[in-house]
């Protein structure tokens, strides 16, 4: 059971698979990705697969070709957003670029002219971010036009969900050919798949707030309040455990660094 | 031989019992941040850096050498018995591992990744301890400029191979080395990128970085996808932990074949050890599929001892590299530089001659360190496969808590927290958008050696840049560098045409 979704979207990445040639330009040929990328397309895999799909693996006899993806496509919400992704990038780099620039300008330095001084590897640095920011908007601007086709082209085919796993299965499944070995593909949803937002901010500032409050309120304080609102955060319903759990690892903490290694942490509450 | 000599002492060194404490230690823990989902070897030496400040140089390192080694090992369990590899370099491993972990053959599947992780790490380390200080020798001919080309070698080989958008792989680049640039310039005193915080003066330091694009942009990667996550099966272990002869045999020539595909690779800066594991995996399905009887596809246990071994092969030449060159080859390797760096020993071809002692007393905890997991690994590992059943959100928590700790106590500084809070979302925002991790690492950490050996160079030049290719050694590097590029660039023709057929 578990199985059959991977064989099939192999047999869709295989070559036969008509959704290839409408993946975004720039996700076309991986030839080998990063860990985090790869990681979570793994482990996308599993929770999608082991949840049970949709339509069931084998109601689709004429699979092979487009019907075939759903099954390791998950749930439908996962559909790409494929415009949002290359335009955020393209704005991290953008601010990248701007910092350098900014930077160069404002630098106060004396040197002689021979030698290279301070701003000679920023500037070097900076050309690099402009082309990147450039490079990256460009192609932002390509894959939202190829995306809205994309949108056309699988409405008339009803099969939504296909476009989506032909970008997925781009990803390990294009290093393994990139080694000569059309291997199994590991369909998951895209890394743009619909962001819980809530969650993550949620995470995001639990964080900020253990910040603000670690020397103020001291260590056991702030542990126990970082492990409780990211436990939280992430799904968890039992709030009570939760804050005995946290507390006895921040406990366990300050006696194991304070006391057992020697490293200072904040008394806070405590050394009032 | 005087190799042998020097590694005879580092293992009276290392034979200490405080050492060996911290080698055992150092598996442990990095067996069981390898074993958790998401966090590989890099994250494990990341998270347990902190852990190590208390140490004296000596004792951290050692101690980092189990972490490096313990994280390798831990990757494998968690992709075999529940098809989620802990980091990258296990991807390969997991295929036909998880295979015969359904196949009720689970301990056997264990068993073959802990001796092939062995079998390619204790190969390496021999090749490491025999040819690191001939390396070493080598590359104490090297000068400013050819350290540059070195350095320029690993850019765009991280950038242009690693990535699978060339634009993806210099917006890595150029983050890495916007927060290196961040401090006082070494050579002119100016202060730069600071913002005007005094905190910064000294740069960011190479911990919070890894920490921060890492783990807690890892935790915030999964908390923006736990509404979509519903239960993992974990796969029981049962019988026998140990392989049989006619197992042991067959699973002995791809060990081997794994380890010559890994070794070669370490020394390559591609970021890591996901081609030679894919390669090593490519070709036995390939003599598998030769056979009367392929098994592959239905649990192989020769696509669980190949990969394997190359990954763990690779870890260990990469150490080699990083130990002889200065150079780091992967993200793992780039963090151990950083915390070298930290205990203020600079690798490259004068440890040898500087920090003998160090450096012979690590390489013999690496070896110390392969025996420890084994023994560690082969009957335990379904111990190690409990930390799975630990709730995800406790897991993360976890983390956090733990990212939160390490940072505050390496320096005292509340600003390295809100440095680390803005990684993180950069961290997440990567991840979110497929940008690779590893050459931000890989910048941080080279990008100012580069920087200061190409201002050398044009300094000795007086501004001409012909200087930066005026010896054999840089030539020959600028010119493996084009052929790189050249194989990268046809490989994604080539495959963008397969793929349009």
């Amino acid at each position: 059971m578990r199985a059959v979704p991977c064989d099939d979207a192999t047999r869709a990445d295989d070559g036969t698979a008509a959704p290839r040639d409408r993946r975004p330009p720039h996700r076309a040929t991986p030839l080998l990705l990063d860990t985090a990328l790869l990681d979570t397309a793994l482990l996308d895999e599993e929770e999608t697969v082991s949840r049970p799909p949709s339509p069931a693996p084998g109601a689709a006899p004429d699979a092979g070709t487009d019907a075939a993806p759903d099954a390791g496509t998950g749930p439908a919400v996962a559909a790409p957003e494929p415009s949002r992704g290359s335009f955020a990038m393209a704005a991290v780099a953008l601010g990248f670029a701007v910092f350098l620039t900014v930077g160069v300008l404002v630098m106060d330095y004396r040197g002689d002219e021979d030698a290279p001084g301070p701003a000679f590897f920023p500037t070097l640095v900076l050309l690099l971010a402009w082309v990147a920011t450039v490079g990256l908007a460009v192609d932002a601007v390509r894959e939202r036009r190829a995306a809205s086709r994309r949108v056309a082209a699988s409405a008339d085919l009803r099969d939504p969900a296909g476009a989506a796993t032909a970008d997925a299965t781009a990803g390990t499944a294009g290093l393994v050919e990139a080694v000569g070995e059309p291997g199994r593909a590991d369909a998951g949803p895209p890394p743009t798949a619909p962001t819980d937002w809530r969650a993550m901010l949620l995470v995001a500032g639990t964080f900020a707030v253990f910040v603000a409050i670690l020397v103020p309120l001291g260590w056991l304080v702030a542990g126990t309040w970082l492990f409780w609102g990211v436990a939280q955060a992430l799904g968890s319903r039992r709030r009570l455990l939760d804050l005995a759990v946290g507390l006895a690892i921040a406990s366990i903490v300050q006696l194991a660094f304070g006391a057992g290694l020697g490293l200072n942490l904040p008394a806070g509450l405590l050394g009032l | 031989m005087d190799v042998f000599a020097d590694l005879a002492g580092g293992f009276s060194t290392a034979f200490t019992p405080m050492n060996m404490l911290w080698v055992f230690l150092g598996a442990v823990l990095g067996t069981a941040v390898g074993v958790l989902p998401g966090l590989g070897s890099s994250m494990a030496v990341a998270l347990l850096l902190p852990v190590t400040l208390a140490l004296d140089p000596t004792g951290a390192l050692i101690m980092l050498a189990g972490v490096y080694y313990g994280g390798l090992f831990g990757d494998s369990i968690t992709g075999i018995l529940l098809n989620t590899p802990g980091n990258s370099s296990a991807i390969a491993t997991t295929f036909e591992g998880h295979k015969m972990a359904l196949d009720g053959r689970a301990s056997q599947a264990l068993a073959t990744s802990a001796i092939g992780a062995f079998t390619g790490g204790l190969i390496a380390t021999s090749i490491i301890a025999v040819g690191a200080p001939l390396l070493a020798g080598l590359a104490s001919a090297f000068g400013p400029a050819e350290f540059f080309a070195l350095a320029a070698f690993a850019f765009v080989a991280t950038a242009f191979v690693v990535a699978d958008s060339v634009l993806k792989g210099v917006v890595a680049l150029v983050i890495g080395f916007t927060v290196g640039v961040v401090g006082i310039d070494s050579q002119t005193g100016t202060v730069r990128y600071t913002l005007g915080v005094p905190q910064l003066f000294d740069g960011v330091g190479i911990v919070v970085i890894t920490v921060g694009l890492l783990a807690l942009g890892e935790v915030f990667y999964v908390a923006s996808r736990s509404r979509w996550q519903s239960g993992t099966r974990l796969v029981a272990v049962q019988g026998r932990p140990f392989l049989n002869r006619k197992e042991f045999r067959e699973a002995l020539p791809a060990w081997l074949r794994g380890t010559s595909f890994g070794v070669p690779f370490g020394v390559i800066p591609v970021g890591g050890s996901e081609v030679p594991t894919f390669l090593s995996y490519g070709t036995e399905r390939r003599l598998d599929s030769r056979r009367r009887n392929p098994q592959f596809g239905r649990g192989a246990i020769r696509g669980v001892a190949g990969p394997e071994a190359a990954g763990n092969a690779t870890a260990g030449t990469a150490m080699g590299a990083l130990l002889a060159l200065g150079l780091p080859t992967s993200a793992t390797a780039a963090v151990l530089l950083g915390a070298f760096e930290q205990f203020g020993i600079q690798p490259g071809p004068l440890l040898f001659d500087r920090s003998g002692d160090v450096a012979w007393a690590l390489i013999a905890s690496l070896f110390i360190g392969l025996f420890v997991l084994l023994v560690l690994n082969l009957p335990f590992a379904p111990l190690w496969a409990k930390l799975l059943q630990v709730p995800r959100h406790y897991l993360y928590a976890g983390i956090t808590v733990f990212a939160g700790l390490g940072i505050y106590v390496s320096a005292g500084s509340v600003v390295d927290l809100v440095v680390l809070l803005l990684l993180g979302l950069l961290g997440f925002l990567m991840r979110r958008h497929g940008v690779p991790l590893a050459p931000v690492l890989i910048a941080v950490i080279l990008g100012p050696l580069a920087e200061i050996n190409l201002r050398n160079t044009l300094a000795i030049s007086q501004g001409d840049p012909s200087a930066l290719v005026a010896s054999g050694v840089s030539t020959t590097i600028y010119v493996l560098m084009a052929l790189a590029v050249t194989l990268a660039v046809v490989s994604k023709v080539r495959s963008r045409r397969s793929a349009d057929v």
